[in-house]
């Protein structure tokens, strides 16, 4: 009879360890970055993170871990997807404790939207995390919540359900996906390039609204999970446009929270704190650019250090691999971002800016002309053409360049 | 609950664990709960139809039993022959009415659930060419399985009445047989006797069952999943859009449905075969590897074979035994026509019974269209059988030869398929221009999607440039283009490639048991077919999300 019950023990083992290696394979990465985001944070060393930040958009599009690192030299990871609801946060914080029992929890309060974890945005943060009872947990409670049908409920608790069916589609990348080690940066092209006005929808609101009863109960229990654990926990409200509903259902989440006695951040009522400029800084009106990024990174790291007492680890040995992601990452901000938007504190010693620019075209040539800058030895005209990154025109001691090479749109 | 569906598997493994957990003795409660569990989760509407079906035969056989026993009693009594015939007699007398209130309740039952509505139309049909007003079309809710379990309440009263078997005195044990989940939607049609006589001492667990139950419903799985409902979509395409499809892609739609059909049932047999196995009972077997019959006849030997045992047992043998065939056979002996006696004796019941089947498969005239096809055929074949003789002989034709075997088969296939046009079609018209399409469009030139040729030109020169990586992305692109006719060529050629797979099982099948076979193949060549099996299912089989599940094709008879 024991030999039966190896051999059967035996046989499940292998099919498990089949259904992984085919499940690998076939669970689709989907979107790049949630797969980077999830399947990241789980390569961290053991409790080497400073904080983790969880959230949702509003997470990944304004906190730049890299900056964050390369600036302050602290390790902040962002276990984020997309559409992340506020309701999964305890389950997550739970999933992180598990190898980062001394890291800050960082959480987004704008995430709690009316509508409920869709099947596909369970599927972005659910594929990827490892198995666990938890995980089960957090399934059972997100479909509870979304009011799934066994069907759908299949589907996220059995991956390979819906999965199954692309093995007439594999990719190559699909046998040997890769994390790339960049600690959950973004660099998606909106978030680079584009630039949207949001000075003329961007509000604020004092009034409390109605928050939905299971976004409270969920809050609650977050809540009384963290004072039992002793959680050190900062619940931030990023800057961006809200739905006037949406504003005062984010104070009264904000207030109970407050009530409990935990630490909040509300930015969403002062974007000048952090320097943010309406015009430029967002890509949409939910979401920060690149430069908007770089100052609510630079704010928030600034005031966890001050308030959390998290210190700077640059030259750590253990954090080599951060230094490694950022160097990687220096040519996208050299091409995306402007010397003084990295390093603002030199700017007490810096050049003031040109006045007076000026840019004529004729007969194909571009004449790019400024009025003299005290102090300046010489000029240094950057050319961009559409959204290709900015290139050098040329150098003058001149107060005035010729560009002949035409095409650019931005000098 | 679809047999294919994940719920069923979890709702076997459920009974199945309670079955063994609470003792031989809780063995018929555990799957009368299941059974019942089991239909009310299809429908409680349907449930008072099989109550009324299974509750009418179980007192009509009680009632026979009972009549019978005082027959027996009484016959005891009795001293001389004649008395001993009267009491007989009676019995018989007593024991039909309880029969005849069997059947009819039985019969009406399902004619009404069934036929109502076919009854109806046609009745107006007829009212209008008089010009009559017409009565309004009634159509009724179809209880699942009616078709199958009616059939076994029929089988089980006529036994009794036969007295093949006494009836069954406990309730349970016979709503056990007719209910049994495994058995109750797509048959197969078991006979109460061989059914409950399993039960009888209860069931051990065994290892040995639970293997080759498993093995023998993955194997069925494959087939439904892998198999007929990756063909299904290009079947649907080409019946639905019969007009505009040449010739050849009408043939190649018929033959591909022959495959289908073949999978989906004998499919969903070896799920429920396998299943109940697994609890350690033994249901009919349906299929013997048809598409190797060499005649019609030998086809419907192998086909769905236990409804048409129950035709031959129940239907065929009657009526044949009649008195109306001796009486006819008998004149006509009388008038010195004794070969169309003899034909007349065996073609008559042969076409009574295919005017049945026909009905049987769904209340339209294409069923009955290709019943009377196949009753043509055979009793084609009869009558012509001794020319057929003939000219073999004078060709010195082998009965045995391997090219007259191959003709035979593939003879047998290509009618079969011609009589599986009107069984598909959705209606008369459709099945006519279906087959004057595959006539009169036989050379017409078959086109495909735009898109495909597009992708094909895309391809072609990364082959000539053996270039692997594009070669793999556009050569997938390529193939995973809809033809134009509801599938994709990676479909065609996953599903050629299983039905390669189901074409060598079944092979090995008619030569040697194969489950057998393999157990006794090493460890590793076990695992390793087994896994294979596992995960051909899980990978290649259409499931889940963003595939539409079919029905399987037996399930709405």
């Amino acid at each position: 009879m024991w030999k039966k019950a190896v051999k059967a023990a035996a046989f499940v083992l292998i099919f498990c360890l089949l259904f992984y290696a085919f499940s690998s394979v076939l669970v689709t990465t989907g979107d790049y970055r949630n797969y980077q985001w999830v399947r990241g944070f789980y390569a961290e060393k053991r409790d080497t993170l400073d904080a983790v930040y969880i959230g949702s958009s509003t997470c990944y599009a304004y906190w730049n871990p890299l900056v964050g690192w390369d600036d302050f030299g602290i390790a902040v990871y962002p276990y984020a997807t997309n559409a992340q609801h506020f309701v999964a946060t305890e389950y997550l914080i739970r999933e992180v404790r598990k190898t980062q029992p001394n890291a800050v929890i960082i959480v987004n309060t704008n995430t709690i939207d009316d509508s409920r974890m869709s099947v596909i945005t369970q599927h972005n943060l659910l594929d990827y995390m490892p198995f666990s009872l938890n995980k089960l947990q957090l399934t059972k409670y997100l479909c509870d919540t979304a009011g799934l049908t066994p069907e759908e409920r299949l589907e996220l608790y059995f991956p390979m359900y819906r999965y199954h069916s692309r093995w007439n589609e594999l990719r190559f990348a699909d046998f040997n996906y890769r994390l790339d080690g960049m600690k959950g940066v973004s660099s998606y092209p909106a978030y680079r390039n584009m630039v949207t006005d949001v000075s003329g929808m961007y509000a604020h609101d004092e009034v409390a609204g109605e928050l939905p009863e299971y976004v409270r109960t969920a809050a609650e229990s977050l809540m009384d999970y963290c004072e039992k654990e002793h959680v050190r926990i900062l619940f931030v409200t990023v800057p961006r446009v809200e739905s006037e509903a949406r504003l005062r259902q984010i104070n009264t989440l904000n207030g109970m929270i407050e009530a409990r006695g935990f630490d909040t951040l509300n930015l969403i009522d002062r974007p000048e704190l952090l320097g943010l400029d309406l015009t430029q800084d967002f890509y949409n009106e939910g979401h920060t650019n690149i430069h908007g990024s770089l100052k609510y990174t630079r704010y928030l790291a600034g005031y966890l250090m001050e308030h959390y007492g998290l210190t700077d680890k640059r030259g750590d040995s253990r954090y080599a691999s951060w230094d490694k992601a950022f160097a990687q990452y220096a040519s996208t901000l050299n091409a995306y971002t402007l010397d003084i938007e990295r390093y603002p504190s030199r700017r007490t010693d810096a050049l003031a800016r040109p006045e007076q620019v000026t840019v004529t075209e004729a007969g194909g040539a571009v004449r790019v002309a400024w009025s003299p800058v005290n102090g300046a030895d010489g000029y240094l005209v950057w050319r961009r053409q559409g959204e290709k990154a900015w290139e050098p025109a040329g150098d003058t001691a001149e107060t005035a360049l010729t560009d002949t090479a035409g095409g650019a749109d931005w000098y | 609950m679809s047999y294919q569906s994940f719920g069923f598997i979890l709702f076997s493994c459920a009974a199945l664990i309670l079955y063994y957990a609470l003792g031989r003795k809780a063995q018929r409660w555990v799957l009368a709960a299941a059974n019942l569990a089991f239909y009310l989760i299809a429908g409680p509407q349907y449930l008072p139809f099989l109550l009324i079906t299974m509750g009418t035969t179980y007192w009509a056989g009680l009632s026979m039993r009972r009549i019978y026993e005082q027959a027996d009693t009484a016959l005891k009594a009795c001293a001389d022959a004649s008395a001993k015939k009267a009491v007989r007699a009676e019995s018989k007398k007593k024991a039909k009415r309880a029969l005849q209130i069997g059947l009819f309740v039985t019969i009406a039952l399902l004619a009404v659930c069934k036929y109502t509505g076919f009854v109806t139309t046609n009745l107006n049909a007829l009212l209008s060419l008089l010009r009559i007003p017409q009565v309004p079309v009634f159509r009724m809710i179809l209880p699942l399985g009616i078709s199958f379990y009616s059939f076994m309440a029929l089988s089980y009263i006529l036994d009794v009445y036969w007295k093949r078997y006494p009836a069954e005195k406990n309730f349970l044990h016979y709503m056990v047989y007719l209910s049994y989940f495994p058995h109750i939607v797509q048959g197969p049609i078991d006979r109460f006797g061989e059914f409950d006589s399993q039960l009888q001492k209860g069931i051990a667990l065994d290892t040995r069952n639970l293997a080759f139950g498993a093995e023998l419903a993955l194997w069925g799985f494959f087939k439904k999943l892998v198999i007929a409902d990756r063909l299904g979509p290009f079947v649907s395409h080409v019946f639905d859009h019969y007009q505009e499809c040449s010739g050849l892609m009408l043939l190649a739609g018929v033959l591909v449905y022959s495959i289908q059909i073949y999978a989906d049932f004998s499919g969903c047999i070896d799920i429920v075969t396998g299943v109940s196995e697994m609890f350690g009972i033994r249901l009919r077997k349906n299929f013997n590897h048809p598409y190797f019959s060499r005649t019609m006849a030998e086809f419907w030997r192998r086909w769905h074979i236990s409804l048409m045992e129950w035709f031959k047992d129940y239907v065929y043998f009657p009526v044949s035994a009649s008195n109306l065939m001796r009486k006819v056979k008998k004149n006509l002996s009388a008038k010195g026509k004794s070969r169309q006696a003899e034909l007349f004796a065996s073609c008559f019941p042969i076409l009574v019974v295919w005017m049945i089947t026909g009905l049987w498969h769904g209340a339209s005239w294409n069923f009955v269209i290709w019943g009377l096809f196949h009753a043509a055929l055979l009793i084609g074949s009869q009558v012509l059988d001794p020319v057929f003789q003939k000219i073999n002989a004078r060709l010195h034709i082998r009965a045995d030869g391997k090219w007259r075997r191959l003709w035979q088969m593939a003879r047998t296939y290509l009618l079969c398929c011609l009589g599986r046009i009107f069984f598909r079609a959705a209606d008369i018209k459709s099945a006519f221009g279906y087959l004057g399409g595959i006539l009169t469009r036989l050379t017409r030139g078959v086109s495909f999607n735009g898109e495909l040729k597009t992708n094909f030109a895309l391809f072609l020169p990364e082959i000539r440039a053996f270039h692997p990586t594009r070669i793999y992305t556009l050569g997938r692109d390529f193939l995973n283009t809809d033809t134009g006719y509801g599938i994709t060529l990676m479909n065609v050629l996953a599903a050629a490639l299983a039905v390669l797979v189901l074409w060598v099982v079944d092979m090995k099948q008619e030569k040697m048991p194969l489950r057998e076979t393999i157990t006794k193949k090493n460890i590793v060549l076990r695992w390793l077919i087994l896994f294979a099996g596992l995960f051909a299912v899980l990978i290649l089989g259409c499931y889940g999300p963003g595939f539409v599940a079919s029905e399987f094709i037996y399930e709405k008879f």
